[in-house]
């Protein structure tokens, strides 16, 4: 077998971002929005021109660029870096145009329209020009849109990774509870679209404590654990108990990245600073932000010690003009909200911390302590400076007090509950980077379901793939 | 759109990368994978932690070792060093890319440059990407040079004195290249082992061969032909002589002004090269397009079937609450559930 030495392809599709990358790399190769810009075939005269002749126009495109005559392709890094840069973010801030969702849907178009469309940053930009609708294939971490996550897929492993998915082995993502219908659809997909040679889908949350295994907090590899999961949407925690995701104890709230963004920029917004805009909000939050122990003796702090107030420069892109922004309590007030969320809503109030007592409470009494003991931390919303500290403190006395209580009304004693929460540096593509440790072990292919196996069994056959048996 | 980048996006980024970051001094360590097409792995990788202004790029290419048989190893490596001395000025006692020594190669690599980190610009990072291209233009060069001298020969030569380059690009996959005095003929010879992708190549080849013949405008391209046994120059070379792969032949004719001068001859290149990816990627689009059109179809015909459906009218005649859950509670007829 020839694709023995190549190395596996990790794709984590999320609801914002997507990473791509090798197993064994110890970051994604590309790391850009899940988004996909596809042509509005709705434009009247040009495009039932290119009805017509659509069969002739996919010849000629493809037999002009391969011959001599082809436009030369090797154009200059500079200005396509803004294509190919890895983001943190997505937000188009430079979005200009309202995204009008018009008609998306391929199906009703006849031409080669289905071709033409980019993905990831380059979307981005190609949905600011009049001909090209923006949309984001997954929502809530579910694939909403077939058609246009199979193109995405598509344009991601041709010209972005560049392999011939022939030859390569696949591991993908999926959100908890994702219904098994959703795993065979994606399978169809690799399997009779692209002939992957082998496919394992993983839970993003057992990748993410997976990754926590680099920790040097971590002893044991097991697969139980509480994964706190904050991207730019939504913030989960995810018990798992031995690689199998309790389901029914999953909460989530709906503070994450994007609403600390928000809570910056009204901040700044009240003061009346030059600039407030989201971008600026966005780098103040992954600059400057960290997580104090006591908001009241922090704000004393920032009282008797202006020198911790920051000051933050925002030039425009031709670096002619500066504008200053100082930069207050915002600095631990941002991250704040996970803590306190009344600070910033109105909706809802529960903290962090008791929401992660309330889903452990709520799994299994015999896997709780498991889940206490290894509290992992992912995505990008986590990397506060001490937030897992802070949690873990939060946390403690919570249990601590119920302990007590307990003591008290029964008069026995408790051994007591150890909790620990678990930071490690790979926080920010946590998932992805339990995915490149796992698909690169030589066990991973065992576990795949392969081409072959497909074939014999049909799409059923991926309702089920082995845990990984690591410790 | 349906277009592929001639050189490699992702090593092209991580140059720049490693670039920006030693500009802004602070200097990355990298220990990275980039792939390619047709079994082709580079490997980016910091050899001295201390030293970080030198970075190895090893590659492993599939079409290696046909390569080197081609002529023999040494000229392709000084071939491959000829196309980055242009970045190597000579003042400079160290060079700025430069191939390492066999003994050096990095283990399970076919070939190892260090990069001088510091010195990188925008032009060389681009050719720094284009580095399986140039290692795979070998063969087409000594093809333009077997020509040059063939069709300077008074006489037609005959045909022993016709050779062919081979490069083995996959597992029972080739290319041929055949000089001769008056064209270059390249021959693809390419397998599909799924039954979709059969008829899929099938079609898309037969279209592939008419396109020229039905467009004027590209008069000018090569003459494409396909065939399902290999054609007649190169009967005898084949390897698969076994027929129980059926593989497919599709030839390209180059004629002089394919490859005039050194700018048309590396366009000429980098397409043929680049002629399965697309082929590949083209068949992959089609399945994508014809499922979604599958999708568009079964959600019609559900919507047909949902009008067949008894009406949940009356339910919500009743404005009870619990009229919502009853509602999903119905026989495979559609009658409801009552108890």
């Amino acid at each position: 077998m020839s694709y023995l030495n190549n190395p596996a392809i990790v794709m984590d599709n999320g609801t914002g971002l997507t990473k791509l990358g090798f197993a064994g790399n110890d970051s994604p190769s590309w790391i850009f929005p899940t988004a996909i810009a596809t042509s509005q075939g709705s434009q009247s005269t040009s495009s039932s021109k290119k009805l017509d002749t659509s069969m002739n126009m996919s010849n000629t495109n493809y037999s002009s660029s391969t011959t001599a005559t082809g436009a030369t392709s090797t154009g200059t890094g500079t200005n396509k870096n803004s294509y190919y840069a890895k983001s943190t973010s997505a937000t188009a801030f430079d979005n200009l145009s309202s995204n009008v969702l018009l008609s998306n849907n391929l199906a009703g178009k006849r031409g080669t329209e289905d071709l033409d469309f980019y993905i990831g940053n380059e979307a981005l930009i190609a949905s600011q020009g009049p001909s090209y609708s923006l949309s984001y294939p997954i929502k809530h971490g579910q694939i909403e849109n077939w058609d246009h996550m199979e193109r995405f897929w598509e344009n991601s492993i041709f010209k972005y990774l560049r392999v011939e998915p022939e030859d390569h082995y696949f591991l993908l993502t999926e959100p908890p509870l994702n219904p098994p219908e959703n795993r065979e659809q994606v399978a169809e997909i690799f399997f009779e679209s692209f002939n992957c040679a082998g496919l394992y889908i993983a839970v993003q949350a057992v990748l993410a404590l997976a990754a926590s295994w680099t920790s040097s907090k971590v002893i044991d590899r097991s697969l139980t654990g509480t994964v706190i999961d904050s991207g730019d949407g939504v913030t989960h925690v995810i018990p798992v108990a031995e690689g199998y995701v309790i389901g029914s104890a999953i909460k989530n709230i709906p503070i994450a990245g994007r609403d600390i963004t928000l809570f910056i920029q009204s901040l700044l917004r009240e003061r009346g600073e030059q600039d407030t805009s989201l971008k600026t909000a966005e780098r103040i939050k992954q600059e400057y932000c960290y997580v104090c122990p006591d908001i009241v003796k922090e704000f004393n702090k920032f009282d008797r010690n202006p020198e911790k107030f920051a000051q933050f420069v925002v030039e425009n892109k031709e670096r002619t003009s500066k504008k200053i922004i100082d930069i207050g309590y915002e600095r631990f007030l941002a991250p704040e909200i996970f803590f306190n969320p009344e600070i910033a809503s109105s909706d809802f109030l529960t903290p962090l911390p008791t929401l992660v007592d309330q889903t452990i409470q709520a799994c299994p009494i015999d896997v709780r302590k498991g889940l206490y003991n290894n509290i992992v931390l992912s995505g990008g919303s986590t990397m506060f400076k001490d937030f897992g500290r802070r949690l873990q403190r939060d946390l403690k006395s919570i249990v601590n007090n119920r302990i007590a209580q307990n003591e008290r009304l029964t008069g026995t004693k408790s051994t007591g509950v150890d909790v620990s929460v678990i930071s490690h540096r790979k926080q920010r593509n946590a998932v992805w980077f339990g995915g490149s440790l796992l698909a690169q072990t030589a066990e991973f292919r065992g576990y795949c379901h392969t081409k072959q196996d497909y074939e014999e069994y049909g799409p059923e056959i991926v309702r089920n793939f082995s845990l990984f048996n690591m410790v | 759109m349906l277009h592929l980048p001639t050189n490699n996006t992702l090593l092209e980024a991580t140059l720049i990368e490693l670039n920006e970051a030693w500009l802004n001094n602070a200097p990355l360590v990298v220990d990275r994978i980039v792939s390619d097409f047709d079994h082709t792995t580079l490997h980016l990788l910091t050899p001295d932690n201390e030293n970080r202004q030198w970075v190895y790029l090893s590659i492993v290419l599939m079409t290696w070792s046909s390569l080197c048989k081609c002529s023999n190893e040494e000229f392709l490596l000084r071939y491959i060093q000829s196309k980055f001395d242009k970045y190597n000025n000579d003042s400079d006692n160290s060079n700025i890319i430069e191939i390492l020594p066999k003994n050096q190669t990095v283990q399970g690599y076919n070939l190892t440059l260090r990069l001088d980190i510091s010195k990188l610009n925008n032009q060389s990072i681009t050719d720094l990407s284009l580095l399986k291209t140039h290692i795979m233009s070998y063969p087409f060069q000594l093809s333009f040079q077997k020509f040059n001298q063939l069709s300077a020969m008074e006489v037609a030569p005959s045909n022993d004195a016709v050779s062919t380059y081979r490069m083995q690009y996959r597992e029972d996959e080739n290319i041929y290249i055949q000089p001769s005095n008056d064209r270059i003929t390249v021959i693809f010879e390419t397998i599909f082992n799924d039954e979709t992708d059969k008829i899929f190549s099938k079609v898309f080849l037969q279209e592939f061969v008419d396109s020229r013949k039905r467009n004027r405008s590209i008069q000018s391209a090569p003459q494409v032909l396909f065939s399902n046994t290999p054609p007649r120059e190169i009967i005898n070379i084949t390897t698969n002589q076994n027929k129980d792969v059926d593989s497919k032949f599709i030839t390209f004719v180059l004629f002089p002004r394919h490859f005039s001068n050194d700018e048309i001859q590396f366009k000429t290149i980098c397409k043929l090269l680049q002629f399965r990816h697309y082929f590949h990627y083209h068949i992959k689009c089609s399945k994508a397009f014809m499922h979604s059109r599958m999708r568009f179809r079964v959600n019609n015909f559900i919507k047909v079937l949902n009008r067949a459906k008894f009406d949940s009218n009356d339910d919500e005649e009743n404005g009870t609450s619990s009229g919502q859950l009853d509602d999903k509670r119905r026989t495979i007829t559609g009658r409801k559930l009552v108890y």
